[in-house]
């Protein structure tokens, strides 16, 4: 039978910046380019990475964390272990057609909501078979919108392509079977730091179960499934570096851009392009810090929930330090009472 | 093929809220395409309506009666150059000819499991980059606008407005997620014949000029409720400008609301 998750209510909206850098590496191919090229918007130079991207991260790490999920990696199930559609569900929430008849149609969609982890952060659109569609009822919904929603994420400067692209030795089959493979060239950026912004909404979490304890998982998932998942040849090379959710107290309200408020210190001198690691990035937050103190003024912010790498360098109010500068400066902006420093692997 | 009747709805006078809506991507899809998922320039009038019911909280398909032909008006004023990318995705195939019909499956998405891996779609989206636009709305529903203006915290005194949004605001897709800024209130007044607008103009209003240019665009604009979906009940033709500056014309009838000179859809 169906586990039940022992769950709360979400009560709180949050907003989420989320700032990654891939330092050697491909952090997201364009599949309609020759060889997966990294996906760059031409007229500005920045790379661009979609939230599919993210969100595979997130789900894989959901899968290894062994909390169920909906929407498989190809990549890491067996090929031959490939369910049908009725077949999903079924895995998921380890029902059978019988037992799902004897379920009324909400029931059964929320047996498969506390399964599926991915679900009730994402959404999924779901379609059966029409013998499990009538077992499910007229009351499961054929849609779950997801109360996360995170945008494409794009680098905060130029990038550079590394020109010493090579062909790769291995030889990579078009398709199972084929005995002659095509040969593939080796795409990288030299370096690309990656800001990423996102909404919880705590309405349309009823509508996927998404409870208080999901968000607060959300910490350290995204932190552990950018540490975790990135371990193949093109994303080797992949760091969290910032992570900020400002979670509101007042019902229904988001400040909105809040990653609008972190930028490059030295945007006015350079567009970035020679960056090679992350030493090499001071970010400019005077306009996030304000944005978050007037939140907190205003009665709008419940807590901030931060996680800060060792090597990220900040300047405030033409003043520079590290994240014990940011984290202190966090704290006497919205008060020392309202940060919450995660540790990710509490 | 003949316009219907752009508009019925008389907007003078009339109490207006107006706000600014940007995002880093919009992607308002194109209905006339199918394996290109191509996006329309400037946010079409039913996607306003959409974007408006959900930081309202109303459910789906229950809002196209306020925003009909006969009971609103909606002026809507691109604010930048309207810049686009493209961002290739995987997708599952769905249109037409894609779509497997197998004996004893519902729905649109039947493709047997097996061929899923095989017949992964790569898809050309395109996104625009960094759009942003000044919407003027009037509804002759008064209890509508007691709500936007109280969600938008538009007639604000005290600083900048605190917006509250019951569903989060999105430009199209979803995952393009939208700011809302500078909510204000006002009236509108005129008409009054003008040589430029700040708006989108209608294509009936459009007098070309030498050495003026602007592109031209047809979208949705209203909508039903038709068969537990929706149905879209009228297009409108409008130009716009390419710049996020003013259309030139010669004697257009338009309206000025809140700092800007526009022609309500």
């Amino acid at each position: 039978m169906a586990a039940d998750t022992d769950t709360t209510t979400l009560e709180n909206r949050s907003e989420i910046v989320f700032l990654y850098d891939a330092e050697d590496c491909n952090p997201n191919g364009n599949p309609l380019s020759a060889n997966d090229k990294p996906r760059v918007d031409e007229t500005t130079g920045q790379a661009v990475v979609t939230d599919v991207r993210l969100k595979r991260y997130v789900r894989d790490q959901l899968d290894d964390d062994e909390l169920g999920i909906y929407i498989r990696n190809p990549s890491k199930a067996p090929y031959e272990d490939v369910p049908d559609r009725d077949g999903l569900f079924k895995r998921v929430t380890e029902l059978e057609e019988d037992d799902v008849e004897d379920m009324s149609g909400s029931d059964a969609a929320e047996a498969f909501l506390n399964n599926a982890a991915d679900v009730r952060y994402f959404g999924a659109t779901c379609s059966f078979s029409s013998e499990f569609q009538d077992a499910l009822g007229d009351d499961f919904p054929g849609q779950f919108i997801g109360p996360v929603q995170f945008e494409h994420g794009r680098s905060m400067h130029t990038v550079t392509t590394k020109t010493e692209s090579k062909q790769l030795s291995t030889v990579v089959a078009s398709e199972a079977g084929d005995e002659q493979g095509t040969f593939a060239t080796d795409n990288r950026l030299q370096y690309a730091l990656v800001k990423f912004h996102g909404v919880v909404n705590e309405n349309a979490a009823q509508d996927t179960l998404l409870s208080a304890e999901d968000v607060e998982r959300l910490d350290a998932l995204l932190w552990r499934s950018l540490k975790n998942q990135t371990l193949t040849r093109s994303k080797m090379g992949h760091q969290p570096r910032l992570y900020l959710r400002a979670e509101y107290a007042t019902d229904d309200y988001h400040h909105g851009g809040l990653d609008d408020g972190i930028e490059r210190a030295d945007a006015d001198e350079t567009d970035g392009a020679e960056y090679r690691n992350i030493t090499d990035v001071t970010l400019a937050v005077d306009d996030l810090v304000a944005a978050l103190a007037g939140d907190a003024e205003e009665g709008h912010l419940e807590t901030l929930h931060v996680v800060v790498d060792d090597h990220i360098t900040v300047s405030i109010d033409g003043a520079t330090g590290g994240p014990e500068f940011l984290l202190k400066e966090l704290e006497e902006a919205v008060g020392a009472d309202r940060v919450n420093r995660v540790d990710v692997y509490a | 093929m003949s316009e219907p009747p752009m508009n019925e709805f008389d907007p003078s006078s009339r109490r207006c809220v107006s706000l600014t809506v940007s995002g880093d991507w919009a992607h308002f899809r194109r209905i006339d395409t199918t394996n290109d998922k191509q996006t329309y320039r400037v946010i079409p009038r039913t996607t306003v309506a959409g974007l408006l019911a959900a930081i309202l909280g109303e459910p789906r398909d229950s809002y196209y009666d306020v925003f009909a032909r006969d009971s609103s008006a909606v002026a809507i004023v691109p604010q930048r150059p309207l810049r686009t990318m493209q961002v290739p995705m995987l997708t599952l195939p769905t249109a037409g000819g894609d779509i497997q019909t197998a004996e004893g499956v519902s729905g649109k998405t039947v493709i047997p499991p097996e061929v899923l891996e095989r017949e992964r779609k790569r898809r050309a989206f395109e996104y625009l980059c960094d759009p942003a636009y000044r919407l003027h709305v009037v509804l002759d529903d008064d209890e509508w606008m007691d709500r936007l203006v109280d969600r938008l915290d538009a007639d604000s005194e005290t600083g900048p407005p605190s917006v509250r949004s019951v569903y989060t605001p999105s430009l199209g897709k979803t995952e393009c997620l939208a700011d809302i800024t500078e909510s204000s209130v006002g009236t509108v007044t005129g008409p009054e014949s003008v040589s430029a607008v700040d708006s989108t103009l209608p294509e009936a209003k459009v007098t070309p000029l030498a050495d003026v240019s602007y592109a031209m665009e047809r979208t949705p604009a209203y909508m039903t409720q038709a068969n537990g979906g929706r149905k879209t009940t009228g297009f409108v033709s409008y130009a716009y400008p390419t710049d996020g500056g003013q259309i030139e014309t010669a004697d257009v009838e338009a309206y000025s609301v809140n700092g800007d000179t526009v022609c309500f859809l």
